[in-house]
């Protein structure tokens, strides 16, 4: 049987490793999906696609619609927006032991958040909501952090999350 | 008495109403993206010769007039958006307003596009950073959440993506001029308000010292 790739490459040592380059994409998507199957792991349940290049115009991303939310129920949404390079609004505000709903959205580019020392952590990939729900036991201040390489400015890209004491209850 | 009330009432409506705009109604979609990628320099010269443009920005888009921008080599989406801006009220500038009000999209992408083509204002001798101006330009200050300059503009300050302008080729007027506009509000056009962060903390000192550093030397 002839070689397919002859069609397009000579060499027969350049063929050799672009079949040793397919086989082993094929080995690793193989265990890649036994392991997502055999885990039970899924793609992020709240799939949700929004517009990234028109977010500032209008909705729930618009400019002045981001910040802290007070829900009927006594727990926190915080619309944040991610963008080269920084976190918007930059500054956000929030009680320990509440519940606070985190939605995000990328104006741009692959992002991903951290606030080191809690639980809080998600990618937010461009045309999708990233949302996630935690609570902050211990008051001080903490920072957002991108953790997914996002461009030059990508280590410039931080802001701040102050946690504030219930009983002060101070929410901006 | 309920006339005067319902007055006030409808006033802080509306100003509310007039804050809910957007800063900037420029999107970087792919119709914008596509519309730039296709503008021709050739029909931007003719609308720049017709517009006069060269009266305020010079023969080469490098001011004789340090108050005024230097639009040679800017990026064609900044000038783009900018234009744009001027055009929807969004930035403030009565002459600018009257020059693109008349002006389609698409050619004020030409515009852009052949002011992008012309070479920037020549910088002058190199400047030296003292410690603080160092840690402004290339660290930043993370307790007052201030970002690198070259974060957004580029490590020479050529500029970034789309609405992250060069600065290396302004005159130092204009540079303060814009800082202090972004840190008193009067300038408002920058998407999430990324500028008018910067701008806030920066100290009155620190925007001389910044404006010194990346200006083009004063025309003579």
């Amino acid at each position: 049987m002839q070689d397919p790739l002859k069609a397009i490459c000579d060499d027969p040592l350049e063929r050799r490793w672009v079949w040793i380059s397919l086989f082993l994409a094929v080995v690793f998507g193989v265990i890649l999906g036994f392991y997502a199957l055999g885990n039970n792991l899924h793609p992020p349940s709240n799939v949700e696609p929004i517009d990234s290049a028109t977010l500032h115009l209008s909705g729930e991303f618009a400019e002045d619609n981001l910040g802290v939310k007070e829900n009927g129920d006594g727990t926190l949404t915080v619309t944040m927006v991610a963008a080269r390079y920084g976190f918007f609004p930059p500054v956000i505000e929030v009680p320990t032991d509440t519940p606070v709903k985190f939605r995000m959205a990328s104006a741009d580019v692959l992002h991903g958040v951290h606030v080191p020392y809690t639980n809080a952590a998600t990618m937010i990939v461009p045309g999708y909501v990233s949302e996630f729900t935690t609570s902050f036991p211990k008051a001080g201040k903490y920072s957002f952090l991108c953790n997914e390489y996002c461009g030059l400015g990508h280590d410039s890209m931080w802001s701040r999350l102050n946690v504030v004491e219930k009983s002060a209850g101070g929410v901006n | 008495m309920i006339r005067i009330t319902t007055l006030i009432t409808a006033m802080a409506l509306s100003v509310s109403v007039a804050q809910a705009e957007p800063s900037s109604l420029v999107a970087f979609d792919l119709d914008t993206l596509r519309m730039l990628k296709d503008a021709d320099p050739a029909r931007g010269e003719e609308i720049a010769k017709k517009e006069k443009c060269y009266k305020c920005h010079g023969d080469t888009g490098v001011s004789d007039d340090s108050e005024d921008v230097n639009i040679a080599g800017l990026m064609p989406s900044y000038a783009y958006k900018q234009m744009k801006d001027y055009k929807d009220k969004k930035r403030d500038s009565c002459d600018m307003f009257k020059k693109v009000r008349k002006l389609d999209e698409q050619q004020l992408a030409d515009l852009a596009v052949y002011f992008a083509d012309l070479p920037a204002a020549k910088p002058g001798p190199d400047k030296g950073l003292t410690p603080e101006l160092y840690k402004l330009i290339y660290k930043g200050d993370p307790e007052r959440l201030l970002k690198a300059c070259v974060a957004c503009h580029g490590r020479k300050g050529n500029g970034g993506q789309f609405n992250h302008p060069r600065i290396n080729g302004q005159y130092k007027e204009y540079l303060v001029t814009t800082m202090t506009e972004f840190k008193e509000e009067g300038r408002s056009n920058d998407i999430y308000s990324r500028m008018r962060y910067v701008s806030e903390v920066l100290t009155e000192e620190e925007i001389e010292a910044l404006a010194s550093y990346y200006a083009v030397p004063d025309p003579e």
